[in-house]
C-alpha cells in the first residue's frame, strides 16, 4: 500500500505540535529536495514551499539536494524559511562556507544548537565537483562546536553521512547529544546509542515521520529516549493545505504520462 | 555493432533517469544502506555566491551556561520533555510512494 507524501506528513506534524506542551523541532537530514518528478520540474520549489508550511526548523544539505546544483539549492536556501545547513560544504577556490554552518534556536526556553554536515560523495553531483569541497566531518563539526559553545543546552547535529560517518562523528564528538541522520536510509525505531549520544534516522522517500521524544534533565543530559516510526498510510488524512500545494504544481508543471508514445 | 551499442547505451540512460526522477523505491521494508544515485545530466558550473560566514546568533542569548528552564513539561522524574520529529532522503516525494 503506497506511503508518505507531504499532505499526510502535515497533518501529523500539525497534530503533534497542537497537542504538545513541550518544545517540539521538526528536523530534516538531507536528500530531500530532489527526485520526484514534479520537485525536479520545479527546481525543489514545491518541496521548500512544503517545507516552510510544515513549519521546519532546519535541515542539512546532502548530495541530491545538489542535484540540480549548488546556484539552484542557494536560491531555494532564501526561499526557505528555516536554515539548510552545512558546516563543511565549501567554495573549491575560496574555501569559504557557502551554505550556513550552523544554527541557534530558543523553543520553550531551551537552547537548541544545529548543525549540518554533508557527505563527501556530494562531489558527486553534476557540477559540484568544479564549484565546491567537502571538508572533513568531523574536523569542521568539531570546529563550528567551538564557535557556538555556551550558546545552547541541546546540540543537535543533522547528518548525511550515513550510520557509520555518524557514529564515528559521535565518538570524535562527544559533546554531540543528538544526531539525526540520513543516508543510510534506515527505518529505526529506537536510536542507537554512542557513549552519550542518540543516532537516529527514519527510512526514505518520506514514507514516515520519525518522533523521538528526550528527557533534558537538571544536569543537561538527553535521556530516557523514545523513538516512535510514524507510518504515513492511508489512514492518516491528507492536509488540505498541503493537498493544495502540491495540487497548484501539478497544474503549473503537468507530468509525463506512463503510457508509451506512438 | 557500433550503432547497436550506441542503442542500448541510450537505453540504459533512460532507464537511469526515469528511475531518479519517477522511479519509487521498492515497498515493504526499507533498504538497508541503499546507495545514493545521482543521474542528472551535467551542467555548466557557475561562480559559486557564497554563504556570509559572519554570522550573529539568531535568537540565542550571548549568555553561558543557564539553568534549564522548567516552564515547560516536565517529566514525571525531573527535567524538560522534547519531541524532535524527523524525516530524511524523502527525495522529493510529494505523493504516496511504494
Amino acid at each position: 500500500m503506497p506511503k508518505g507524501s507531504v499532505a499526510r506528513r502535515a497533518t501529523k506534524i500539525k497534530a503533534i505540535r497542537s497537542e504538545a506542551q513541550n518544545p517540539v523541532l521538526v528536523l530534516d537530514a538531507g536528500d530531500t529536495l530532489f527526485g520526484q518528478m514534479l520537485a525536479l520540474q520545479s527546481e525543489g520549489r514545491v518541496i521548500v514551499e512544503a517545507m516552510n508550511a510544515m513549519g521546519y526548523d532546519a535541515m542539512a544539505v546532502g548530495q541530491m539536494d545538489l542535484a540540480k546544483g549548488v546556484e539552484v539549492l542557494l536560491a531555494r536556501a532564501k526561499e526557505a524559511r528555516f536554515p539548510i545547513l552545512s558546516c563543511n560544504l565549501v567554495g573549491a577556490q575560496e574555501q569559504k562556507l557557502i551554505f550556513q554552518p550552523y544554527a541557534l534556536l530558543e523553543r520553550g526556553g531551551v537552547r537548541f544548537g544545529i548543525i549540518g554536515v554533508t557527505e563527501p560523495e556530494a562531489l558527486e553531483s553534476p557540477g559540484v565537483r568544479e564549484v565546491a569541497q567537502v571538508f572533513d566531518p568531523v574536523a569542521s563539526v568539531k570546529k563550528h562546536l567551538d564557535e557556538i559553545k555556551g550558546q545552547y543546552d541541546v546540540l543537535i547535529v543533522l547528518s548525511h553521512l550515513g550510520v557509520e560517518g555518524d557514529r564515528a562523528l559521535a565518538q570524535a564528538v562527544p559533546e554531540i547529544d543528538l544526531i539525526i541522520g540520513g543516508k543510510s536510509r534506515r527505518l529505526m525505531s529506537a536510536p542507537d546509542i554512542v557513549g552519550s549520544t542518540f543516532i537516529t534516522q527514519m527510512g526514505y522517500d518520506g514514507e514516515w515521520l520519525g518522533r523521538l521524544d528526550v528527557t533534558l534533565d537538571a544536569q543537561g543530559q538527553l535521556r530516557d529516549p523514545q523513538g516512535m516510526v510514524i507510518e504515513l498510510g492511508p489512514d492518516v488524512a491528507e492536509d488540505a493545505e498541503l493537498k493544495a500545494l502540491v495540487d497548484s504544481y501539478k497544474e503549473q508543471f503537468p507530468q509525463p504520462t506512463t503510457e508509451p508514445t506512438k | 555493432m557500433r550503432h547497436r551499442s550506441s542503442i542500448i547505451i541510450m537505453v540504459l540512460q533512460v532507464f537511469l533517469l526515469s528511475w531518479l526522477a519517477l522511479g519509487c523505491s521498492p515497498a515493504g521494508t526499507p533498504a538497508a544502506a541503499v546507495g545514493q544515485t545521482e543521474g542528472l545530466p551535467g551542467r555548466t558550473p557557475s561562480p559559486t555566491r557564497y554563504y556570509d560566514v559572519a554570522l550573529p546568533p539568531k535568537t540565542a542569548t550571548a549568555k553561558a551556561q543557564s539553568p534549564i528552564p522548567a516552564a515547560t513539561t516536565s517529566s514525571s522524574s525531573g527535567g524538560v520533555r522534547l519531541t524532535v520529529l524527523h524525516t530524511n532522503d524523502s527525495r522529493g516525494y510529494v505523493d504516496p510512494c511504494g
